[in-house]
């Protein structure tokens, strides 16, 4: 691929299951990308966006609750559901910490999109394309009914 | 807030002295005997003193961006402002202290629209400066837009 992302990352990338869809940026990241947004760069670090009443924590417990907020919960798979979003949440084991990475969101064709941290989004299939040393594995996939546009 | 007074005029003697630090040094290097063969031992030519006008404010500005670089490197794709301040070159960056703020307050100059997360180290260094607003956190033009006010009334960025 030729991204700006380092191989290492993503050594399951490759051009046969990505997409570039943009260019690298700083304007957002992954879980505001995943929820839709394009303007913001959400973290819990108190400098950043983080929605309201969720805790400032990196954890799995808080990232979960910034997509219920949205309306999202967890469900079974990712398999293309009509009328359904669907998210799917990386993470990784540091020792005894589950840390949240990776926020991935299913597109209509049922491929997926996913903001590389400050590198391109991009589209790939499968959803664990993305899987590796950054951002782990899939732990959960999250649902919601479709909203009216 | 918090004042930083800074040595006026850095631009110019960081331009100058930068080409003039890699014009000697590159040619004292350069210079160094290769012949390993010889009997005598190799004579280092470089001079033990920097010359006078590789002044602490150029060999800062150069290790900042040797730093950036190696920054940008190391933190990969993370999403996470954990992973990426914690770093070992956004650590070194945030070590430097006070000195260092002029030259990221130029750097977010230079990065116009699309700003790199400077605010962390910012904060930090600045002792708990932090000049964004509530509705703006998130988004980075304008919180370094932010920054960049609050440096033209807290510091001399030269």
């Amino acid at each position: 691929m030729s991204g700006s992302w380092p191989q290492r990352d993503h050594p399951h990338l490759h051009t046969g299951n990505c997409q570039i869809t943009s260019p690298a940026t700083n304007a957002y990241n992954c879980l505001a990308w995943a929820a839709g947004n394009s303007k913001q760069w959400w973290d819990p670090n108190g400098l950043y966006y983080w929605p309201k009443g969720v805790p400032r924590e990196v954890t799995l417990d808080a990232v979960l609750q910034v997509y219920e907020r949205l309306g999202f919960g967890i469900c079974v798979g990712g398999e293309l559901e009509v009328g359904f979003d669907k998210i799917a949440i990386f993470v990784k084991e540091i020792g005894p910490r589950i840390i949240p990475t990776h926020a991935a969101r299913q597109l209509e064709s049922g491929e997926w999109t996913s903001k590389l941290g400050a590198c391109e989004d991009i589209s790939h299939n499968p959803v664990d394309a993305v899987r590796g040393p950054a951002y782990g594995e899939v732990k959960y996939f999250l649902s919601r009914a479709k909203q009216a546009v | 807030m918090r004042n930083f007074i800074f040595v006026i005029e850095a631009s110019k003697v960081v331009t100058v002295g930068m080409a003039a630090y890699f014009f000697i040094f590159g040619a004292a290097y350069a210079a160094e005997p290769q012949d390993v063969c010889a009997g005598a031992p190799p004579q280092l030519v470089r001079s033990v003193n920097p010359p006078p006008f590789v002044t602490e404010a150029v060999e800062r500005a150069i290790r900042f961006h040797r730093l950036v670089a190696q920054w940008h490197e190391e933190r990969g794709a993370t999403s996470l402002m954990e992973e990426m301040y914690t770093r070992p070159a956004y650590l070194s960056i945030m070590a430097m202290g006070p000195e260092v703020v002029r030259l990221i307050i130029r750097q977010l100059r230079l990065e116009g629209e699309n700003p790199d997360h400077w605010f962390v180290a910012l904060h930090y260094i600045t002792e708990g400066v932090d000049p964004v607003p509530d509705e703006d956190k998130g988004d980075l033009a304008r919180m370094s837009k932010a920054w960049l006010e609050w440096a033209e009334q807290d510091i001399d960025v030269g």
